[in-house]
């Protein structure tokens, strides 16, 4: 081992190749990084110590205020230039080392003199000679841009169009703030863009223009005009159409029409004229703006546009990209008018007004006196109407709303709350007449007669035998007559005392009617039908053969129906002669009414409505279903006749006997309805109810008295409405308008003095 | 050199034994694939010269039995980096060697070793490139671990079934 050791250790440190022995690999590889270095040196070039040239044509101008800008021509050298130092006024220092020809020297003042020189400089640091120096002062604060526009060139760009274009100027004080355009040497500019382009338009075709251009600074100074160009505008047949409308938008405007709008295009050669609007292939339109709405569309459909430009060469540019939009949903249909419509007093100066929910209607408008403005605008089926004046008669109508329009107004509803409760000492059966100066005459269960004013105080009474379930009438002088249960008929003066009394043998539950002559009362007793002159004098008496409550209807010609609990009605003449008769099975307790043809209609307690001709020949029978206590009375347009029936129904029966409408009050009908110059239907029934009913049969309103309501209205000239009730109180209901207007019988006992003459 | 120290104890040359070793001027770890063969990684430094590779070894037995020498052969390849007067780069080297290590102890032992070694190397600055073989003296001091058992240890499954 000895040996070998020995033996490379000898080699190694004998080894030719002239690494000799080194200790770590690292020694060898600085052995070797030695020859490395060795053969760098060998190869590397001789140093270099020539400087470059010195600078020449250093040239100095003041380029602003506060700058002064230099140039030179470029230094050689053997092994290159690689940057020059510029010196300042013999500064030992140089101001900068650029490793260009140019440097601009700033932050220097304003009109002051600077002197420089430049030396060039190589890599190794050799540096020429410093160059001739060159002065110069800055600039004032005014001056002139540096540079005139330069490469303007004008291309015709349509027949009315020429583009130019130049070279951007530089401007020592800062930007170039716009550049002044003239053409044909005019002396103003035609245009002052702020870019070096320039569309001149509105140009004449093929005709030369000429254009030049300066620059301006902010300060306004100007350069001199470039150098002038020249060109030709096109000829129309050469001109470019319009651009295609971009942008294009459609937005559905309602369930009909669809808006569309679009960038408007661009037209080279002369004026846009107009735009094509086209849906489907077909132009629908051609509005000269960028905008157009196309109507007369249908709900919920989508349509596609695309929109052409045209200029007024008659050139048309390219169709748009197509634009859509699906029309809204159709609005939905107008409300119906609103039914239902009551008013009720709530408080001295506050009416409110409720009405049956109209389907469809997100609000109501409110018309109060007929207005042409609505009062209010409620979204609920309900209004108080506030502020009013006491004691006023306020007529409403209502028309439901939504977004497609408002409905027709509701038939005129009016408060229905009593203007006053006159009360007597027993219930009222008895139906009210009015006089001709508006006293209101009643008969009261407790045998009195009573006059009460309008106001609603009593005026007189006059107290009979018994009680009074007859209805007074009241003569052409006054004379008001009635009969009681004490089988008496009264005939008092107006001032209430009695004029004269008739004692005669059955209790009176008829009630008088007064010869057109006003010399003869019929009224029934018992089960006969008396005449009895004014005077007071029984004239006749015809046996019915059943009780006579109905009270005697009289003819033009004087002719007196009258029906009994016999089941007849009998026509009898002035004399008491009867002319006919016709029986319907049942007793008759209603009153007949006369039509204008002379047809006399009457109720049965069959249930049936019967007509029959002047001449006693039935020309039909409606059958109510239920019996009949109540009288008829008939429309303003005489078509028409209302009944009311012992179960509940206010039935409407044309006069040909067809039905029209049946009205349930919720309780027996043994009132007799009256009928309004505006055909509004007044009835009561025996659930208390007191009703107003429109002339379609539908509810206007109602009120609740105390009992049953078996007393026929009567409604005063002022349309104040008047029924008895047996909670033994006379109403007054404010209504709308007057009694009957053209009807041939309104009410029970045909008109307010109760004649119960045709 | 630490030639000729007596040693004390068996080197622990086999299978799954390694060293840590300090050279001039560097530091190295040395694996043995088996009782005779071994491999290292190593790295050299020292100002502007800088190397790092590997080496391979292999024990013959070329001495008779009982002998406390361990003579060794080998080969190395190394990554070099350098930055002389002038120049400035990097290169690479190979070459062989012949070396006996002798143990210490059975932790330590000491070793020496001379081999030829080629180089090429190239000046980023100019590109000049160099090359020659150098004769290597390398020695240093061994400290050995059995990291056989820790081998086993990680090769065996972690989880129990």
């Amino acid at each position: 081992v000895r040996r070998l050791a020995l033996a490379a250790l000898a080699f190694a440190l004998a080894a030719p190749a002239g690494g000799g022995l080194n200790v770590g690999t690292t020694g060898g590889l600085k052995d070797v990084v030695g020859k490395l270095d060795k053969k760098a040196a060998a190869n590397a070039p001789a140093p270099d110590t020539q400087p470059p040239t010195v600078p020449a044509n250093l040239s100095a101008a003041g380029a602003s205020s506060g700058t002064i800008s230099l140039g030179w021509t470029a230094s050689t050298d053997n092994v290159g230039v690689t940057n020059y130092r510029v010196y300042r006024n013999s500064s030992a220092s140089p101001v900068a080392v650029p490793t260009t020809t140019t440097y601009l020297d700033g932050g220097l003042s304003v009109t002051t003199v600077y002197s420089y020189t430049v030396s060039a400089c190589d890599a190794a640091g050799n540096c020429s000679a410093q160059s001739a120096s060159a002065s110069t002062a800055t600039l004032s604060t005014g001056g002139t841009p540096a540079s005139v526009p330069a490469g303007l060139t004008a291309v015709a760009g349509s027949s009315v169009s020429i583009n130019l274009s130049w070279t951007a100027s530089s401007d020592r004080f800062g930007a170039v703030k716009n550049y002044k355009v003239y053409r044909n040497s005019s002396a103003s500019p035609v245009a002052v863009p702020t870019t070096t382009t320039y569309l001149d338009a509105g140009l004449a075709a093929s005709t030369t223009y000429s254009y030049a251009v300066s620059a301006c600074d902010a300060l306004g100074n100007c350069t001199a005009l470039s150098a002038s160009t020249a060109t030709t505008t096109l000829s129309p047949t050469g001109s470019p159409a319009p651009s295609a409308p971009t942008g294009l938008s459609a937005v559905a405007a309602s369930s009909v029409s669809i808006s569309l709008s679009w960038t408007p295009s661009v037209d080279l050669s002369g004026t846009i004229s107009n735009y094509e609007v086209y849906r489907v292939g077909s132009v629908v339109g051609a509005p000269i703006g960028a905008a157009f709405t196309d109507t007369g569309l249908s709900a919920s459909t989508p349509y596609s546009y695309t929109v052409s430009a045209c200029d007024t060469l008659g050139k048309c540019s390219a169709l748009s990209a197509a634009a859509g939009a699906t029309t809204l949903a159709a609005p939905p249909a107008i409300p119906g008018v609103p039914a239902g419509l009551a008013v009720t007093a709530s408080g001295g100066s506050t009416l409110s007004l409720t009405w049956t929910a109209t389907s469809g209607a997100t609000s109501y408008n409110v018309y109060r006196n007929g207005g042409a403005s609505p009062a209010a605008s409620p979204t609920a089926a309900a209004y108080n109407d506030t502020g009013l004046a006491a004691s006023t008669t306020y007529s409403y109508t209502v028309s439901a709303c939504n977004i497609s329009g408002c409905s027709a107004q509701s038939s005129a509803a009016a408060d229905n709350t009593p203007k006053w409760a006159f009360v007597t000492g027993g219930y009222i059966q008895s139906s009210p007449a009015i006089g001709t100066d508006g006293t209101i005459y009643v008969g009261s269960a407790d045998g009195k007669l009573y006059a009460v004013n309008s106001s609603g105080s009593v005026k007189w009474s006059y107290l009979t035998g018994s009680g009074i379930f007859s209805s007074p009438a009241i003569g052409s002088d006054g004379t008001v007559y009635v009969g009681s249960q004490d089988a008496s008929l009264y005939a008092l003066n107006p001032n209430g005392t009695l004029k004269w009394s008739l004692s005669l043998v059955f209790a009176i539950f008829s009630s008088p009617a007064i010869s057109s002559d006003g010399t003869t009362l019929y009224v029934g007793s018992g089960s006969n039908l008396i005449s009895v002159s004014t005077g007071g004098y029984q004239n006749w008496s015809f046996a019915a053969g059943g009780q006579v409550a109905s009270a005697p209807a009289i003819a033009a010609n004087g002719t007196v129906y009258v029906g009994s609990a016999a089941g007849s009605l009998v026509a009898l003449s002035s004399a008491g002669v009867q002319s006919w008769a016709i029986g319907t099975s049942s007793p008759i307790v209603s009153s007949p009414a006369i039509g204008a043809d002379g047809t006399v209609f009457v109720g049965s307690e069959n249930g049936a409505l019967i007509a029959v001709s002047s001449a006693g020949a039935q020309r039909w029978s409606f059958s109510t279903s239920a019996s009949i206590r109540s009288s008829p009375a008939i429309s303003t347009d005489g078509a028409t006749v209302y009944i009311g029936n012992q179960n509940g129904a206010l039935v409407a029966v044309s006069t040909m006997g067809v039905s029209r409408w049946s009205f349930s009050a919720g309780g027996a009908v043994g009132s007799s309805p009256a009928v309004g110059a505006d055909g509004t239907v007044y009835v009561g029934a025996d659930n208390g109810g007191f009703y107003a009913v429109n002339p379609n049969g539908t509810q206007k309103w109602a009120f609740v008295t105390g009992n049953s309501v078996e007393s026929s209205p009567a409604i005063g000239s002022d349309g104040t409405v008047y029924v008895g009730g047996y909670d033994d109180d006379l109403y007054a209901v404010p209504g709308t308008t007057a009694l009957g207007g053209s009807s041939p019988w309104p009410k029970y006992r045909h008109d307010l003095l109760n004649t119960g003459f045709y | 050199m630490m030639l000729g120290v007596r040693a004390s104890a068996e080197p622990m040359i086999h299978e799954g034994a390694a060293n840590l070793d300090l050279n001039y001027p560097g530091a190295g770890a040395r694996y043995f694939l088996s009782g005779k063969t071994a491999v290292e990684g190593r790295m050299q430094y020292e100002k502007n010269a800088l190397s790092a590779g590997a080496r391979y070894y292999w024990y013959p037995p070329l001495l008779p039995a009982g002998s406390r020498f361990n003579p060794y052969l080998g080969g190395e390849a190394d990554y070099v980096s350098f930055k002389g007067a002038t120049t400035d780069g990097s290169g690479w080297s190979g070459g062989a060697f012949a070396g006996i290590e002798y143990p210490v102890s059975r932790s330590f032992s000491v070793q020496a070793d001379l081999g030829g070694q080629y180089f090429s190397v190239k000046d980023k600055g100019s590109g000049l490139t160099q090359g020659g073989l150098e004769f290597v003296l390398n020695f240093g001091v061994n400290y050995y671990v059995d990291v056989k058992p820790l081998l086993a240890a990680l090769n065996s499954p972690r989880w129990e079934p």
